[in-house]
C-alpha cells in the first residue's frame, strides 16, 4: 500500500488539490449563502422575528427541493447554469457550481436548525433591552446558536467531501475521482484502498477540528 | 409612575379561551418598590410581559408617566423599552457571553461608545459585587451570582422602573437576603422604581412598599407592607403554606 502511495504520489497530491479547490470554494460561498438563507428562513417562520409565509415557503422549498435531488442528477441539471455562470460546464471551477448550490441548502438548513435551538426567553430579553430584530438576530440568537452552528457546518462540510466525489462527471477531477478513475476502473484495488484511507483520515481530521471548535465555543457547560 | 386600568388578557388554547387577567387595576408609584403576590399561574409575569411590551392585552391601559404604552407603535415601544430594565424568573444570561459582556449588551445595543462601555459596565459590576467574575461565563457562577449578573445587566442603562420576575424562587435563603439588599439598594441609592411578582410572602414583605394580591386572574386586595401579613385572604395563606 505504501510503495502504492509513494509510486502515484504525485497524482494523488495533484487529485487532492482538486478536491481542495471544489471544497474551499463550494463551502465558503455556501457557508456566507447559507447562513444568509439559513437566517432568513428562521427570521420568516411563523414563530421568527418577522413572520411572513410567502417568503419562508419559498425559501423552504428551494432548500428541500435542492436536497432532494439526486446530486449527480443536479449537477447534470445545473450545466446550462453553471456555463452561465463562469462560461464553462467542465473542469474543477466547473464543478464547483453544483457543489455550492447543494452546500447552500446543506448551511441553510444546518442555520435554520440551529437558530431553531435557541432559548425563546433570550430572545424576549432581547425584545425588552429595545434590540431591533437585526440586533436579535446578531447579538443574541447566533452567539447563542454558535455552537450548534459549527457543529452542523461541519457534518456539511463532511457531506460536500462525499459530493465532491462524484465530480468527475464535469471533468472535476478531485480524489474521490481519482479513486474511480485510477483505482477501481484500472482494477488497482490497493490505490482505491489508498485513497479510501486518505479519505477516511481527511474525513475525521474535518470532524475532529469541528468538535474541538465547538467545544470552544460552546460556554453553556462549566 | 405606572397606572394600570381595566386590563383584561385571554389566552386561546387547543379550543377554549382562558381569562388570564380580569379588569385588573393598579397604581405604581414612583421611587417605591410594588410587589403583586399570588400563587403560580395566576397572570403575574402575564402583567410584567404587557408592561415591558411583550404582550397586548385584549383591553385596558397601562400609563406609564402619562403615556398608554398600549398603543405605543414598534419604534416607541423599543425607546420606551429602553428606559425599563427586566430581570426574568431564569435569568436569560446569554451562556457564550462572558458576565462582562452580558452586562454591556444594553449598552452596546444603544451604540454607546468603547470606553463608555468599559467604564460603565466596570461601574456595575462593582456596585453587584462582581467585579471579580468579569471575565467568567453565567454557567461557572452561582445562582446568586447568575442573578446579581441579571440584575446588574437591567440597571447598566439607568431605567427609570426595573421589573423583576419571581427572582428569589430558586435561591437559598442566604443568597435571597443578598438579592433582596442589593435591590433595596438599587432603589433607594439609584431612585428606580420596581415592580416585582413573586409567590415568595418572605421575599415580598422585606421588599415592598406596597402589596396587590393577585388571585384567580383578580387583584383581591392591595396592603401596605406593616399590614399586610394580617389581613392576607385566608385562601391565599393556605396556598402559601402560612398557618392562619
Amino acid at each position: 500500500m505504501i510503495k502504492e502511495f509513494i509510486a502515484n504520489y504525485d497524482n494523488i497530491l495533484s487529485a487532492f488539490s482538486e478536491t481542495l479547490i471544489m471544497l474551499g470554494i463550494s463551502v465558503g460561498v455556501g457557508i456566507i449563502l447559507g447562513l444568509v438563507i439559513g437566517i432568513s428562513i428562521s427570521i420568516t417562520g411563523s414563530s421568527g422575528l418577522g413572520p411572513n409565509k410567502v417568503v419562508h415557503q419559498i425559501l423552504g422549498l428551494g432548500v428541500n427541493i435542492t436536497r432532494s435531488i439526486p446530486f449527480i442528477l443536479l449537477a447534470i441539471v445545473l450545466i446550462p447554469f453553471t456555463r452561465f455562470v463562469i462560461g464553462r460546464a467542465f473542469g474543477t471551477y466547473a464543478a464547483s457550481i453544483p457543489l455550492t448550490i447543494i452546500a447552500t441548502a446543506l448551511f441553510a438548513r444546518f442555520t435554520e436548525q440551529s437558530l431553531s435551538e435557541v432559548n425563546p426567553n433570550i430572545i424576549k430579553s432581547g425584545e425588552v433591552m429595545g434590540a431591533s430584530k437585526f440586533q436579535i438576530m446578531f447579538h443574541f440568537m447566533l452567539k447563542e446558536a454558535i455552537s450548534s452552528l459549527a457543529l452542523g457546518f461541519t457534518s456539511g462540510i463532511i457531506s460536500v467531501v462525499s459530493y465532491s466525489t462524484v465530480m468527475g462527471i464535469l471533468g472535476g477531477g478531485g480524489i474521490g475521482d481519482f479513486a474511480i478513475y485510477h483505482g477501481y476502473t484500472s482494477n488497482n484495488r490497493t490505490l482505491m484502498f489508498v485513497v479510501i484511507i486518505m479519505m477516511v483520515i481527511f474525513v475525521s481530521v474535518i470532524q475532529i477540528t469541528g468538535n474541538i471548535i465547538s467545544n470552544q465555543l460552546d460556554k453553556s457547560r462549566k | 409612575m405606572i397606572k394600570i386600568k381595566g386590563l383584561s388578557k385571554s389566552f386561546i388554547g387547543n379550543t377554549l379561551e382562558k381569562m388570564v387577567l380580569t379588569d385588573i387595576s393598579l397604581n405604581i408609584d414612583k421611587g417605591k418598590i410594588t410587589g403583586i403576590i399570588g400563587p403560580s399561574g395566576v397572570g403575574k409575569s402575564t402583567i410584567l410581559n404587557i408592561i415591558s411590551g411583550l404582550s397586548k392585552p385584549n383591553s385596558g391601559e397601562v400609563r406609564v408617566n402619562g403615556t398608554d404604552i398600549i398603543r405605543l407603535d414598534k419604534k416607541a415601544l423599543r425607546q420606551f423599552r429602553k428606559d425599563i430594565g427586566v430581570v426574568f424568573q431564569d435569568y436569560n444570561l446569554l451562556s457564550n457571553l462572558t458576565v462582562f459582556k452580558n452586562v454591556s449588551l444594553p449598552l452596546k445595543l444603544k451604540g454607546v461608545n468603547k470606553e463608555q462601555i468599559v467604564k460603565e459596565t466596570n461601574r456595575v459590576l462593582k456596585y453587584v459585587n462582581l467585579l471579580d467574575e468579569s471575565n467568567s461565563f453565567p454557567s461557572q457562577l452561582s445562582g446568586g451570582m447568575r442573578q446579581r449578573v441579571a440584575i446588574a445587566r437591567a440597571i447598566i442603562h439607568q431605567p427609570k422602573l426595573l421589573l423583576l420576575d419571581e427572582i428569589t424562587s430558586s435561591l437559598d435563603q442566604n443568597t435571597s437576603k443578598v438579592i433582596i439588599d442589593l435591590l433595596k439598594r438599587i432603589n433607594q441609592e439609584l431612585n428606580i422604581t420596581i415592580l416585582i411578582v413573586s409567590h415568595d410572602l418572605t421575599t415580598i414583605k422585606k421588599l415592598c412598599d406596597t402589596v396587590y394580591v393577585l388571585d384567580e386572574g383578580t387583584i383581591r386586595a392591595c396592603y401596605e407592607l406593616n399590614l399586610m401579613d394580617e389581613n392576607l385572604p385566608f385562601d391565599y395563606k393556605r396556598e402559601l403554606g402560612i398557618s392562619s
